[in-house]
C-alpha cells in the first residue's frame, strides 16, 4: 500500500517538475536564443579569424565556409528547429540536469559548467538558512511555549501582534536598515559578503565567517521569530483542547510537565515539517535579500546572472531551485504517508 | 427586505469588527492613508512630483543630501533651511551710458553652519553683464559670479562656482598662516564656508560662521539697449530641507514618499481583488463540476504553487522592461492559489446544500448556479483572504523596483530605495532615504495584515483558538 502511494506521488511529483520546466524553458526561449546566437557569430568570428591567418582560402572560399559553419553551428545548437521542440529541447536538458555551460560566469576555480557554478553557491545558501532555520525555531519554541501558558496575557498578546505586523514587513528592508546602521553607522560588522580578503585559514576562517553571518543572520531572526513563535503557539492551544491532554491533568501532573512533555510532543511533527519546507523553499536563495548583504548564494548567483545574460545559469538555477523545493514536499508526503496511514488509503481528505 | 437584512448584516460585522482592536488598528491606517491619498495634491511640496521625479533641473535648487528639517528641533546648532528670498531693493545708475541695475537681497544668517549654495535666477534677454557679490556683516564683499553673455529670453541660473572658491582661498591667505596654507589645496575648498566665516586664523581649516545681516546683491550690466532683465530672485540652499530630506539628485523625499502612496495602494488592491476573485472562481468551478474538470484545474492550480514566483517574476521584468499594469497582471498570474483551497473546500459543503438543488430542479444551469448562488455566498469569507495579499503584492512590486526593474514612469517606494542603494545613501549616512520608504511601506502592508486577521476572526469563528 505504502509502495504504491509512494510510486504514485513521485510519478505526480515528475510530472509536474517536467511541466515546470518546460514553462520556464518557453519563458526563457527567446533570450536564450539571443545569447546562443550572439555566441555562435562570436564563434564564428574567432574562428574565421584563425582561418584567414592560415591562408588556406581565398575570399569566395572563406564567406562559404562561413556560411556553412554557420549553419552547422545553429543546427547543432538547434536553433534551426521549430519553437516547440527548442523548449522540450532546452527542458529535457534541465531535466536530466545537464545545464551544459555558462557563457560568462565561471566558479571560483574557472570552471565553466554551470553545474559547478551553482554547486558552489548551494552551500552558500544553505548555512545561511539553516542556521537561521534552527535558531528561529529553537527561539521560536522556548517563546512560543510561555505564549501559550498564558494565552491573552501581555507577552502573548505582544508577540501575537508583532508577528502579525512581522508579516507586512519586508525582509529585504530590514536587511538594509540593519546593514546601515551596524555596518556604515558604527561599523562593528563587514558589508557584505562571505569572508574578508585575505582569506584567513583554519578556526578563524570559521570566526570570520561566523562574524560575516551576523548581520544577515539578525535581520532573518529579527524578522522571523514572531511568526515561529506564533506559529508554535497556535499548534501548542491547538493540542492542548485534546482529550489526552485533559486526561493528563486530570492525572494531576504538572503544567509544565504537560506542556513541555505531552503538548510539544504531539506537537512536533507539524513544527518538523514546517521547518523543512521551509529550508528546502529557502534553497534556492532569496534573492533580494542575498543582494543586499552580497551573500554569495544561490540568489545572488541568479540575480547576477540575469544581469550579465548568463542565460544558463539561470536556467541551471531555477530548476534546481524548483527541484529541491519539490522534493522537499515529496520528501514531507513520504513522511506523513509513513506516519499517517489515513494519508496513503484515501487518496483524498 | 433583501437590502434590509444585507444593511443588518453588515451592522452585525461592524459591531463585531470593533471589538477586534488590531483589526482597527488597521483600519485606522489604512483610512490615514486614503486621507493622504485624497490629499496628495495639497500635500505634495512639489507640485509636479509625479511627472518631473526624474527630471533633475526641476530639482536643481535644492540641497543635495540634506537631512530633514526637523532634526533641528534637537539640536542646539541650527543648521540653514533652503531659502527663497523674492524681495530686493532695486538700485538704478549709469556707468559710462551703460544702465547698471543692482538688486540687493536681505539675508539673515545665524546658522551653525554656511548654507551650501546661493543661486541667483532671472529671465534674460539681450547682451547682459552679470556679477554676484555677498557683502558681509563685517563689510567684506566678494565676487562670487561674473558674466557677460547673449541671452535669448531664457531663465537663468548662477551659483557660486570655482572663481568663488578662489576667491575665498584669496581671502582666507591672508589670515592663514604659511604651515596651514601649505597643507591646504584650494580645490577642496568650500567657498560659501569661507564666504560665511569670521575672519580669523583657522578660517580655511574649520571656518566658524559669522552671523548677522548678509547682503546678496546681484549687478545687472545692460549692455546692449534691447536687453532686458527681470523676476530676480535668490535661492539660497541650506544644510537641511522638507521634512524627508533629499536624496543625491536634490530631491524631496516627503514628496516622493507621499507620491508613492497611491501606486502602492492601486498594486496592493488591484491585485489582491482581482487575484481573489480568480481564485474564487477557481475553487468553486472545480468543486462544483468535481471529476475531470476538478482533477485537472486541481493539476494546473498546483503547477502554479509550485512556480517560484519571484524569479520568474524577476526574469520576465528584466528580460522584458515591463509597465505597472502588465506587472499587476503578473502579480496576480502567481498569487490567485492563495485562496483556492478554502474556497475549494467549502464550495464542496455548498454544492450538496438543498437550494442548489432546488435550483437545479427549477432549471438553473451550471454557470447561474455557480456566478448566482454559490459564489456570492463564499465571496465575504474571500474577504480575509484579499486583505491577506495585499501586503504579498505591495512588497513584490517594492523588491523588483528594488532591483531596479520597477515601472521608470513613476514614483514608487521600491524605485526611492533603489535609487537609495546605488546613490550612496549607505556610505553617506543618509538615513532619511532609506527609513522612511520602508516604513511607510511595512505600514501599510501590515495594516492590511491587521484587517485581514480580524475579519478572519470574525468569519471563521470555527478556527478560532481561543
Amino acid at each position: 500500500m505504502y509502495r504504491k502511494y509512494v510510486i504514485k506521488r513521485l510519478i505526480n511529483a515528475v510530472v509536474m517538475y517536467a511541466i515546470i520546466l518546460i514553462a520556464i524553458s518557453a519563458i526563457f526561449n527567446n533570450t536564450a536564443e539571443r545569447v546562443v546566437r550572439q555566441d555562435i557569430d562570436d564563434l564564428l568570428k574567432a574562428e574565421s579569424q584563425r582561418v584567414i591567418k592560415s591562408g588556406k582560402f581565398n575570399v569566395e572560399q572563406l564567406e562559404e565556409w562561413k556560411a556553412k559553419r554557420k549553419t552547422e553551428l545553429i543546427h547543432r545548437y538547434y536553433l534551426d528547429r521549430p519553437f516547440l521542440l527548442r523548449v522540450f529541447y532546452n527542458a529535457y536538458k534541465a531535466f536530466t540536469f545537464k545545464y551544459g555551460n555558462s557563457m560568462i560566469m565561471r566558479s571560483s576555480k574557472g570552471d565553466r559548467e554551470v553545474w559547478k557554478i551553482l554547486i558552489e553557491a548551494l552551500p552558500k545558501t544553505a548555512i545561511l538558512f539553516t542556521t537561521d532555520f534552527v535558531i528561529v525555531t529553537f527561539f521560536g519554541i522556548l517563546i512560543g511555549l510561555k505564549m501559550a501558558r498564558k494565552p491573552g496575557g501581555a507577552l502573548d498578546r505582544t508577540v501575537s501582534f508583532i508577528a502579525l505586523a512581522s508579516n507586512g514587513l519586508p525582509l529585504w528592508w530590514l536587511g538594509m536598515v540593519f546593514l546601515f546602521f551596524f555596518a556604515y553607522t558604527i561599523k562593528l560588522f563587514p558589508s557584505g559578503g562571505l569572508h574578508s580578503v585575505p582569506t584567513p585559514t583554519g578556526f578563524m576562517n570559521f570566526l570570520d565567517l561566523l562574524y560575516h553571518m551576523f548581520l544577515p543572520l539578525l535581520t532573518l531572526f529579527i524578522a522571523g521569530i514572531w511568526g515561529s513563535a506564533y506559529f508554535i503557539r497556535q499548534l501548542v492551544l491547538g493540542t492542548m483542547n485534546e482529550d489526552f491532554i485533559m486526561s493528563a491533568r486530570a492525572r494531576g501532573l504538572s503544567e509544565s510537565k504537560i506542556l513541555y512533555k505531552h503538548t510539544l510532543r504531539s506537537a512536533a511533527p507539524p513544527i518538523v515539517t514546517n521547518v523543512i519546507l521551509g529550508l528546502f523553499g529557502s534553497l534556492g536563495g532569496a534573492i533580494i535579500f542575498e543582494g543586499i548583504f552580497s551573500w554569495p548564494g544561490m540568489g545572488n548567483l541568479y540575480w547576477i546572472a540575469l544581469q550579465q545574460n548568463d542565460l544558463a545559469v539561470v536556467m541551471g538555477n531555477t530548476s534546481l531551485s524548483v527541484f529541491l523545493f519539490m522534493m522537499g514536499l515529496v520528501l514531507l508526503d513520504f513522511i506523513y504517508g509513513f506516519l499517517d496511514p489515513r494519508i496513503k488509503v484515501g487518496g483524498k481528505a | 427586505m433583501k437590502i434590509k437584512e444585507l444593511f443588518s448584516e453588515i451592522l452585525d460585522f461592524f459591531k463585531d469588527f470593533v471589538k477586534v482592536k488590531t483589526g482597527l488598528i488597521g483600519v485606522g491606517i489604512i483610512l490615514l492613508f486614503l486621507i493622504l491619498l485624497i490629499l496628495e495634491p495639497y500635500i505634495l511640496v512639489y507640485k509636479d512630483t509625479n511627472t518631473q521625479w526624474r527630471n533633475i533641473t526641476y530639482w536643481q535648487d535644492n540641497p543635495a543630501n540634506a537631512a530633514p528639517v526637523w532634526t533641528q528641533l534637537f539640536s542646539k546648532d541650527k543648521k540653514p533651511i533652503t531659502k527663497f528670498i523674492f524681495d530686493s531693493e532695486t538700485e538704478e545708475e549709469d556707468m559710462n551710458g551703460v544702465t547698471v541695475k543692482s538688486y540687493i537681497f536681505d539675508y539673515k544668517f545665524n546658522y551653525s553652519e554656511a548654507p551650501q549654495n546661493i543661486i541667483f535666477h532671472g529671465d534674460a534677454n539681450g547682451f547682459l553683464g552679470l556679477q554676484i557679490f555677498v557683502e558681509r556683516p563685517d563689510g567684506e564683499k566678494f565676487e562670487i559670479y561674473r558674466i557677460a553673455q547673449n541671452f535669448s529670453n531664457e531663465n537663468i541660473r548662477m551659483t557660486a562656482n570655482t572663481e568663488a572658491r578662489k576667491i575665498a582661498y584669496d581671502f582666507g591667505k591672508t589670515v592663514e598662516d604659511e604651515q596651514t596654507l601649505l597643507n591646504i589645496d584650494p580645490n577642496d575648498l568650500k567657498a560659501l564656508d569661507v564666504i560665511f566665516g569670521e575672519k580669523k586664523t583657522g578660517i580655511l581649516v574649520k571656518p566658524i560662521p559669522l552671523k548677522g545681516h548678509y547682503k546678496i546683491i546681484a549687478k545687472v550690466l545692460f549692455l546692449d539697449s534691447a536687453a532686458t532683465f527681470e523676476n530676480p530672485y535668490i535661492v539660497i540652499t541650506g544644510k537641511v530641507s522638507g521634512l524627508l530630506g533629499t536624496d543625491n539628485l536634490k530631491r524631496d523625499l516627503f514628496s516622493g514618499v507621499i507620491a508613492g502612496i497611491k501606486w502602492a495602494l492601486l498594486i496592493g488592491v488591484l491585485t489582491a481583488v482581482i487575484s481573489v476573485f480568480i481564485g474564487l472562481f477557481w475553487g468553486v468551478t472545480s468543486a462544483y463540476y468535481g471529476g475531470f474538470i476538478d482533477a485537472a484545474m486541481n493539476r494546473i492550480y498546483e503547477f502554479f504553487i509550485n512556480m517560484p514566483m519571484l524569479p520568474i517574476l524577476i526574469a520576465i521584468s528584466a528580460v522584458f522592461k515591463i509597465n505597472i499594469w502588465i506587472l499587476i497582471l503578473l502579480l496576480c498570474l502567481f498569487s490567485w492559489t492563495g485562496s483556492v483551497r478554502t474556497v475549494r473546500a467549502i464550495a464542496l459543503q455548498l454544492k450538496e446544500e438543498v437550494f442548489v438543488e432546488a435550483s437545479k430542479a427549477l432549471g438553473a444551469n451550471h454557470w447561474r448556479l455557480i456566478f448566482r448562488h454559490i459564489m456570492p455566498l463564499i465571496l465575504p469569507l474571500t474577504f480575509a483572504n484579499m486583505a491577506f495579499s495585499v501586503p504579498g503584492a505591495i512588497l513584490t512590486e517594492a523588491g523588483l523596483s528594488l532591483l531596479g526593474l520597477g515601472d521608470p514612469s513613476i514614483v514608487t517606494w521600491g524605485g526611492i530605495l533603489h535609487d537609495a542603494q546605488t546613490g550612496g545613501a549607505f556610505i553617506n549616512n543618509l538615513w532619511w532615504w532609506i527609513i522612511p520608504p520602508g516604513l511607510i511601506m511595512a505600514l501599510l502592508a501590515s495594516s492590511f495584515v491587521f484587517v485581514g486577521w480580524a475579519m478572519d476572526k470574525i468569519l471563521h469563528p470555527k478556527l478560532r483558538t481561543r
